[in-house]
């Protein structure tokens, strides 16, 4: 390869880099919309509760391969637009809640609490789709799930 | 006697004039004292020379030692090749390569090393001892799964627990 083709590669890869890192930082500075979604698992249909409902069939299918409960019913949603400058609160219930944060690219720092103390801090990428759950074990052999993820950008 | 003709001796004496030329200066030898005498003279100097002249010996042979005389004339000879006056750009290239190349591999440490906040993807931390976590993450089914164990749903979500939403 000769020198000057080196340097126009070298150009250009740079050229990209410096784009993308401008895109990133223009996505950044308007925020990022992430949904965390409350769930429920269990095995015993409730169908008699009002503030339950059944979870979008596509999550549950992907919830169902993952894990061993059969019914996913969704108690509470939120969406929230995440920047990197500082930590977005999202209540989950009025003793949980989650503290996300964005890193930069598609990585997000998520920071969970519980009864006003911090339980766990996790960083993860959200990138193409892909989700993050936060998970623990509930009475009767159930569990609770929050599910968070990248929405896409509102046009 | 001039120079010309003591010249023409000692070339005679050295049998290096032509056959009539060299007949001519033995006539004038046969009348001329003088002349008979610088030859004397010149022959027993040779003789003398002979028998203290230094042989010295090339280390190749004869015709090895005059072509490397020969060729080293021919280099000495040689025009010297006038340095030509590149283009800006050429020599901006001297300088853009090395910098270019430093800012590239500048670029990629300060992503790898400072782009990912120091923390793996997936990696959790906990804030107590009383609580334990398995995370799982599967790039194939896009999903992360951080189990939180050893303290109940009951203590960090108040969402109804499975008795309360049994139906009524």
């Amino acid at each position: 390869m000769s020198i000057r083709r080196f340097l126009a590669c070298l150009t250009a890869l740079l050229g990209v880099l410096f784009f993308n890192t401008a895109r990133l930082s223009a996505a950044e500075s308007s925020g990022i919309r992430v949904e965390a979604i409350l769930v429920w698992a269990t095995q015993v249909a409730k169908t008699n509760d009002a503030s339950l409902k059944e979870l979008e069939p596509q999550l549950t299918r992907k919830l169902r391969k993952a894990y061993k409960w059969d019914l996913y019913y969704e108690v509470r949603r939120k969406e929230v637009m995440v920047s990197g400058k500082e930590a977005t609160k999202i209540p989950i219930s009025e003793k949980c809640s989650l503290d996300i944060k964005h890193l930069g690219e598609e990585r997000f720092e998520v920071h969970l609490t519980g009864k006003g103390k911090a339980v766990s801090r996790t960083v993860e990428s959200l990138a193409h789709g892909h989700i993050m759950v936060v998970a623990g074990d509930d009475k009767n052999d159930t569990a609770w799930l929050i599910v968070i993820r990248e929405l896409p950008a509102k046009k | 006697m001039d120079f010309e003709t003591e010249l023409k001796l000692q070339a005679y004496l050295d049998g290096e004039l032509p056959e009539t030329e060299a007949r001519e200066i033995a006539k004038f030898l046969a009348q001329d004292q003088e002349a008979a005498l610088l030859l004397g003279e010149l022959k027993n100097t040779r003789q003398a020379l002979k028998g203290s002249e230094i042989v010295v010996q090339l280390p190749e042979s004869r015709e090895f030692y005059w072509s490397k005389i020969e060729r080293e004339i021919e280099r000495l000879e040689k025009p010297q090749r006038v340095e030509q006056k590149r283009p800006f750009i050429f020599r901006l290239q001297r300088i853009l390569v090395p910098v270019t190349g430093a800012l590239a591999v500048a670029v990629f440490l300060g992503i790898t090393l400072f782009g990912n906040s120091g923390t793996a993807l997936g990696e959790t931390e906990l804030a107590t001892e009383d609580m334990g976590a398995i995370t799982f993450r599967s790039e194939s089914e896009g999903m992360t799964t951080v189990w939180l164990y050893d303290r109940g749903d009951s203590e960090l979500s108040d969402e109804p627990a499975p008795d309360s939403v049994e139906p009524r």
